[in-house]
Order: C-alpha cells, then structure tokens, then sequence
C-alpha cells in the first residue's frame, strides 16, 4: 500500500518537474523574445446583383523583445461585378457607354451598373517598440496597389501610461499619397462625358490626426474615447462616377450625362467612443460586452452616427475558449451637401454634383455571428458570418443587401 | 427615429452595466494584482482585430464615414 502511494507520489513529482521545466523554458524563450504569431485569413463577401470580393490575408508577428513586435501582414482582394455609375434610372430599357469606356444595357426602372473586374495587393509593416516603461510607439508603412489606383501611408502612435496604467493617453498622426490612374485617364470634373479630354494620372493627399485616451474603468471594464481629424486634398472624385441632366418631370434622364465634381478639399471629424466590459467576476468566465459609437461630420455636410455591439459568449458547458460572438451594427448617414440624384437640364449646373449614392442619405443594418475554439493551446480557430442591409432615404436606387463569410487561422509558437 | 434608439441603447447599456459614467467620473483604483480579468484575450481592444479591419474595408467603399478608434489602410474604394 505503502509502496504504491509511493510510486504515485514519485509520479507527481515527476509529472510536476517536467511541467516546470516546460513552462520555465516557454518563459525563457518569450524573454528572448522568440515568440511567433501567425494569422491566415480568407473572407468572401457578395453583394446581390452587384459586387462580389474574394480576400486573403497572411499575417506573421514576432516578439523582439519585452513588448517590442515586429508584424509584416499581405493582403490580396479580387474584386468583380458592377456597381452603380450614379446615371438615373431610364424609363425604358437603354444602352450606354460606361464611365470606363465599355457599353452597357440596363433594364427600365433599374439603375445603370459598371462592370469592373480589379484585383488589390497591400503589404503592411508595423514595428511596436516601447520607449520608456510608460511610453510606448507603434510605426506603420503600408502599401497597396491596384492597376488604376496606388496608395503609400505612414503612421506613428504614442501611447503613454499614467496613473500606474490606469489610464493610457494615445497621440497619432498618419499621412497617406494615393496615385489614381483611371482605365481611359483622368476626366475633368463637372465636364460631359462626351469631353475626351483626359490627362493620365492625379493624386490625393490624407493627412489624420488622432488623440485618445483609454482608461480602467474597474475591475472587469475598460472605455476609450478618441477624437480624429483628417484632411484630404487634391483629386477627390470618383473617375467612375457621373450624373445625369434630367428632363422637366425631374426624373428620368434626358440622355447627357457629365463627370461627377466634388470639391479639392475635404476636412473630417469623427468622435469614438468604446466599453468593453466582463460580465462575471469570475476571469475565466465571464461574457464579454464590447459597445461602442461613433459620430462622424465633415465639411461636405456628410454626418453620420454608428452604433456597434458585439457580444462574446463564452461556451461554459465546453471548454474555457470555445465562444460565439454575436455582431450588431447600425448605421445613419446624412448627405453631402452637392449630392443629387440628378440635375433639371433646365436649370444651371451647380459647380459641385455628385450623384454618387454613398453620399446620400442612407442607413445601414448588419447583423452576424461568430464561433472561435482554441486547440492545443496555440491554435485558433475562427469562422463568422454576416448580413449586411442598405437602404437609401432619398434615392431611387434599390436597397443594398449583402452576406459575407470569414475564416481564419492563428497560430502561435 | 434611428438616433433616439441609439441614444437610448448607448444610455441603457452604461446605466444597466457596470456604473461606466459614474466610473468615467471618479477614477477606478484598480491595482494591478486585481487586473486578471482585464488582461484575457478577450478584453482587449485588438481581440477581433482582423474582424474589425475587414469590417472598416466594406463599410469605407459602401459609406461616406471614416475613421474612429485608429487609423485604415489604403486603398480606392472606387466601386
């Protein structure tokens, strides 16, 4: 009897040794910074009768040192389908030429689509690297490319802790160059379609500011405010995008349609607010209520309000990291103060029109639902889906309804 | 309409939850051997990051807003 408490204890003497040394070799490598996470995603979203976008993404970070990663992510988009030129619906079955040059023919009562077919390949590389032991920065350069279209960013954020890390002030500013090189060039604003005149590529500058704070709210909560201001300049139009000159009933269009015009200079606003907050007191099991909400405005008049909810429930029949997460998003948009469906062929032409329908009013309505599971302690596995709903106050174009799948694999080692 | 139900959700969700506004107020002294569940994966504000920058992706090239609680990639949003 004796001999087998013995043997029992000889056993979890053992078994606890070999766990120590195990963990007390994990920790000697996370302190030589020896940690890798890598992350493949694939996401599909179609829209009904319009877009469709195949997306993948591969991302790899690794711990250089105590708080210090570096993370290189690739990003690739292919995109087909058609979406709406902005030309007013016609009331009988019509053919027209697209912004891009191709002809196309569109049932009566239904709004002119232009096909597209592009594909996108953005890289993104992101060093944190601590400064002090309160003061920590995060440095960003992205790239993404399209044949009509490039984009080149920098960005740099400090965040300092205060209060013994009770609060953390966040101080950004980001800088992006785009490159547009429409298929047929560049076409002046405001000018007639018919206009062949075209120059082959224009640019456009973003420069945002960011200043938040983000702050324990007790022991089971944390919220972060964050005010952003942005400024983009130079070529602002859609080149894809035109209006109609309508005839004397104010809706249907009168066959000639211009260039959309927007102005050369756009100021943005926007106020985040975010709560995330643990359920139970128990950290192990607890549901997880992420809120947040946010209220844009700019100098085009477009205001908006955005409310998100996700809630995580944690699977407690089941292991500890099994959950699902249920996605709530509702969105209210005001318009730009030149967007029109179109413009009285009778009437002087405003310098500014676009009939572009996401500048209009419009709401929108997404409801989804998550699962994750974690295996092997360093595998994570998540797959979700989504239903998204978009509707326009004050145009003609249909509602805007859209699914959208993902999946993704982490893996740390 | 759709404003008020978003009023009234954001002020139900602080006052039903943990006291938040009164919290933003008077700051919480939490110490940080009192932080666990604070410090789980789940309760991080990057924990649906890649959800978040799909998400931001769609709605960018569907809605006139941007911006929020950081910075986006780039890209055309065109169609």
């Amino acid at each position: 009897m004796q001999l087998k408490k013995k043997a029992n204890l000889q056993r979890t003497l053992a078994t606890a040794t070999c766990s120590l040394i195990a963990t007390t070799m994990q920790l000697d490598a996370q302190a030589k910074g020896e940690k890798w996470e890598v992350n493949a995603t694939g996401f599909f979203y179609q829209e009904v009768d319009r877009i469709s976008v195949y997306e993948e993404i591969l991302s790899v970070k690794k711990e250089l040192g105590e708080n210090e990663y570096l993370s290189l992510k690739r990003t690739l988009d292919i995109m087909t389908g058609a979406s709406p030129t902005g030309e007013a619906e016609p009331q009988a079955s019509a053919t027209f030429t697209s912004p891009s040059g191709s002809s196309l023919s569109t049932a009566s009562g239904e709004s002119p689509l232009g096909e597209f077919q592009d594909i996108r390949t953005a890289y993104n590389l992101s060093w944190q690297k601590p400064l002090t032991k309160m003061l920590n920065s995060t440095w960003t350069v992205n790239y993404s490319y399209e044949y009509d279209y490039s984009a080149t960013g920098l960005s740099g954020l400090l965040s300092k802790d205060l209060e013994g890390r009770r609060t953390t002030i966040n101080y950004g500013v980001s800088g992006s160059f785009d490159r547009i090189k429409p298929t047929n060039g560049v076409p002046i604003g405001g000018t007639a379609t018919t206009n062949l005149t075209r120059y082959r590529a224009d640019n456009k500058f973003t420069l945002d500011l960011l200043l938040g704070i983000t702050r324990v709210l007790n022991r089971r909560a944390l919220g972060t405010l964050t005010y952003m201001r942005g400024t983009s300049s130079g070529y602002l139009n859609d080149p894809y995008k035109v209006y109609s000159l309508l005839n004397s009933d104010n809706l249907t269009p009168s066959g000639t349609t211009y260039f959309e015009h927007r102005p050369s200079l756009r100021r943005t606003n926007s106020v985040h607010t975010r709560v995330i907050r643990n359920r139970s007191e128990k950290s192990s099991m607890g549901d997880v209520v992420d809120f947040s909400y946010r209220y844009y405005w700019d100098s085009w008049d477009v205001k908006s309000h955005t409310a998100e909810l996700r809630y995580r429930q944690n699977m407690k029949k089941s292991k500890e990291d099994e959950h699902v997460i249920y996605h709530l998003r509702l969105y209210r948009q005001f318009e730009a103060d030149f967007y029109r469906y179109g413009v009285p062929a009778t009437q002087l032409i405003p310098e500014y029109v676009s009939a572009d329908y996401r500048l209009s009013s419009l709401a929108t309505a997404t409801v989804g639902i998550g699962w994750g599971q974690k295996y092997f302690k360093d595998l994570q596995v998540n797959v979700r889906g989504e239903f998204m709903y978009q509707w326009y106050i004050a145009s003609e174009l249909n509602a805007l309804q859209a699914v959208s799948v993902q999946g993704s694999l982490y893996y740390q080692f | 309409m759709f404003i008020r139900i978003c009023l009234v959700c954001a002020l139900l969700f602080s006052l039903s939850g943990c006291g938040s506004v009164w919290s933003a107020i008077k700051p919480a002294d939490v110490k940080s051997w009192h932080r666990d569940i604070l410090a789980k994966d789940e309760m991080q504000l990057d924990a649906n990051s890649m959800e978040l920058t799909l998400d931001e992706k769609i709605y960018f090239a569907r809605e006139a807003s941007r911006g929020g609680g950081g910075f986006g990639g780039g890209g055309c949003g065109c169609n």
